[in-house]
């Protein structure tokens, strides 16, 4: 999609018919927008949404109001969004207007028509809201119509989470897969009440319902774990915050330097203990049989190398020299060897005995079997004293840290100022409910893991019962087939979400190479918490404000630049078609610093093949304006008019392009928003 | 029932198309037809179900 044109009538605060024509792609794709802050950045920004989805932005106020107070009290009783737009090579016009009749009810319309080559309208689309959603679906755009005053906590620890993996299912285009699957798990549970309902099936009745209440106890168990995990990154990032805090403190810096470098030595100590029991452990796999068995290998060997010895291992005799006897029907003593006579039966009796390949064979492989089993039996006891040994020394370790990791913690609890005491006392707290947290989250994690397999079980024992009554088997096949059709479903969908996940986390690191300042990386893990990492150590570090925005955007980069090569590969059936849609990006600088501006302003540009960029003069100084100068293709100001006098009001001004232009005006006709073309 | 043998993958592709093709239909209409969709998607399983394994 490429939007050419936004026409605003009496939408909101721009009173009249105002138009903003968009930057086309290519070299110069961006349309810069400045405005100060309450003229008009987010209405323009939800004018987009309202108009193609009748939705607008969480922080968008007073949503019912659409009309222009003014226009309304001229008697207009209009508004309108409209935007031409091309879309796969044709253009169209979408339309909505909002109607208030004088009794005060509000009726919406909305319509989409073809563009001619003369320009002709078509007659409008038959369901253009389907149109508009196969255009940029509603999950998607809010990808691609973004609020930069929420990417601080778009992507913190409380609602990242969420926002990280909804992000990246809307843009993959999950929508119909997942839907499909809770869809097959309805339908399957469907297919067990009905066999629960047969006449005389009582038993599968009760298995039924307590299939459902595992269900629905599992699915709260589930919740209590997400909300566990949101807890447990933002335990993990306070207790960071605070330790950068007593870092920077000069009283506490010392002891806390210390502190960190015995908690550093005691995660390497933790993970030492988890090797070497697991070592034990291979060691009872491996080893342990050797010393269990040593009787009845010395036993075993004693019989081979006798037997041997004896000449009875391998046999004497060869079972192809006794079948040549046989054949010739001539015996070694030269007498004839007649088939059927008594002396024919006594040689064709060795062959019970006589040695072949496949018997000398196991005599060879017994025997090295043994005699590996006995060299493990030399060095088992050692290698066990040797891991019981170590397992000492790094429980002795692990002691002795804590120990002084917890001297330390007194110590910064000891230091006589309020500030560093309160913080320590904030941590010792933090790093118990952080402790508490996760032992809750295993407890539920495996209750689930129970009630799944006791789901599994009792699945099984319906079936079982159903085998027996011929209707029964019939709904039973039914529920097998819905079962395994979710199955495959939520197998592709699990991968389809890998690959996203894994592709978007290399692209946000690629951004931040060139972005960030301090060498930071991101992992998006399994339950898409978006974490920030150093590079060299891989550690995790609380993030700022601004890292958060900064994170943020280059997260919503990374998204759109998925969403345009999934929309060059074929299409995939399974999932919502992707778009390339131009990005609005309202106020996307906020809490960046003038680096950081500069740097992101850089890369703006870049994110999509039309940008719309809304930002303020707080925003859009000197230096943010170079970085982008050589890619702006269209530059508006919003004028604020004001009806009033100035009085003591403040009279905001522009630079833009090295002209001042005066952004709020006093005693004009009305009180609205102007579009002015730079 | 050993369903991987009974239903061959051409007919599990050719049912999870049609599942889809359901959601789709259904998926600008924002309430009132989750019940409708998941009463089309069991009946077409019968539907399935019924042709190939119960002949």
């Amino acid at each position: 999609m490429k939007i050419q044109r936004i026409r605003l009538k009496n939408f909101r605060q721009f009173y009249g018919d105002q138009t903003l024509d968009i930057a086309p792609p290519g070299e110069r794709n961006v349309t810069l927008v400045h405005a100060e802050n309450g003229v008009g950045k987010t209405t323009l920004l939800n004018a987009v949404l309202w108009a193609l989805y009748e939705e607008t932005s969480k922080k968008f106020e007073q949503r019912d109001k659409i009309l222009n107070f003014a226009a309304g009290q001229e008697g207009e009783n209009t508004a309108s969004v409209e935007l031409t737009f091309e879309h796969e090579g044709k253009e169209y016009l979408a339309v909505r207007a909002h109607t208030t009749t004088p009794g005060g009810y509000a009726k919406t319309r909305f319509d989409v028509m073809a563009i001619g080559k003369n320009g002709a309208l078509s007659a409008p689309l038959v369901n253009p809201k389907a149109f508009i959603n196969t255009v940029i679906p509603w999950p998607m755009a809010p990808n691609f119509f973004f609020d930069g005053e929420q990417a601080e906590s778009f992507a913190s620890e409380k609602e990242g989470e969420k926002n990280v993996a909804d992000a990246i299912r809307d843009i993959l285009g999950c929508t119909l897969l997942e839907t499909s699957i809770k869809d097959l798990d309805y339908v399957e549970r469907a297919f067990n009440k009905e066999l629960g309902s047969l006449k005389g099936e009582q038993r599968i009745q009760h298995l039924e319902d307590e299939i459902e209440k595992l269900v629905a106890e599992s699915e709260r168990k589930s919740l209590e774990v997400k909300t566990l995990e949101t807890n447990i990154s933002t335990y993990e990032t306070q207790i960071g915050r605070i330790d950068e805090a007593l870092r920077a403190a000069q009283e506490a810096a010392e002891f806390q330097a210390r502190r960190e470098g015995r908690e550093r030595e005691l995660d390497g100590v933790r993970g030492q203990i988890r090797e070497t029991e697991s070592e034990i452990i291979r060691w009872i796999g491996t080893k342990s049989i050797s010393l269990v068995a040593k009787t009845l290998t010395g036993q075993s060997l004693d019989f081979i190398d006798e037997q041997s010895l004896k000449g009875r291992i391998p046999s004497p005799y060869n079972e192809e020299f006794v079948k040549g006897l046989l054949a010739s029907e001539v015996c070694v003593c030269s007498r004839p060897l007649a088939p059927g006579t008594a002396e024919w039966r006594a040689v064709q009796d060795l062959l019970r005995d006589a040695a072949n390949a496949e018997v000398m064979g196991r005599v060879v492989r017994a025997r090295a079997r043994i005699e590996v089993l006995d060299e493990h039996r030399a060095e088992a006891g050692t290698l066990l004293i040797a891991q019981r040994e170590r397992l000492a020394r790094l429980e002795q370790e692990r002691q002795d840290l804590e120990r002084q990791v917890e001297d330390l913690g007194k110590k910064l609890e000891g230091v006589p100022i309020a500030e560093i005491r309160d913080r320590e006392h904030a941590r010792k707290k933090l790093l118990v409910d952080l402790e508490a947290a996760k032992t809750r989250r295993i407890q539920l994690q495996r209750d689930n893991e129970h009630a799944e397999q006791a789901i599994r079980r009792m699945n099984n024992e319906i079936g079982d019962l159903a085998l027996k009554n011929q209707h029964a088997q019939k709904i039973l096949k039914r529920r097998q087939v819905a079962e395994k059709a979710r199955a495959v479903l939520a197998a592709v969908l699990k991968n389809y979400e890998e690959t996203a996940r894994e592709e978007i986390e290399d692209a946000v690191n690629r951004i931040l190479v060139r972005t960030a300042r301090k060498d930071y990386r991101i992992r998006i893990d399994d339950s898409f918490g978006l974490h920030l990492l150093f590079s060299e150590t891989g550690n995790p570090t609380p993030k700022s404000g601004g890292e958060n925005q900064l994170m943020s955007l280059a997260f919503i980069a990374a998204l759109v630049q998925f969403a345009e090569k999934r929309a060059n590969e074929p299409h995939n059936e399974l999932l919502i078609p992707a778009t390339v849609a131009p990005l609005i990006l309202d106020s996307p600088f906020g809490q960046l610093d003038d680096r950081y501006r500069e740097d992101t302003a850089a890369f703006v540009p870049e994110m999509a093949p039309q940008v719309i960029l809304l930002v303020s003069s707080s925003q859009g100084k000197e230096e943010v304006i170079r970085a982008l100068e050589k890619r702006i293709g269209a530059e508006y100001l919003l004028i604020a008019e004001n009806k009033g006098p100035k009085g003591d009001k403040r009279q905001d001004f522009a630079q833009v392009r090295g002209q001042r232009h005066a952004t709020t005006l006093f005693n004009c006709p009305r009180t609205m928003t102007r579009i002015e073309k730079v | 029932m050993d369903l991987q043998e009974e239903l061959d993958t051409k007919t599990m592709i050719s049912l999870l198309t049609a599942v889809l093709e359901i959601e789709k239909r259904y998926a600008h209409e924002l309430t009132g037809v989750r019940d409708t969709r998941r009463k089309e998607i069991k009946d077409l399983i019968s539907k399935v179900v019924g042709e190939k394994l119960e002949k």
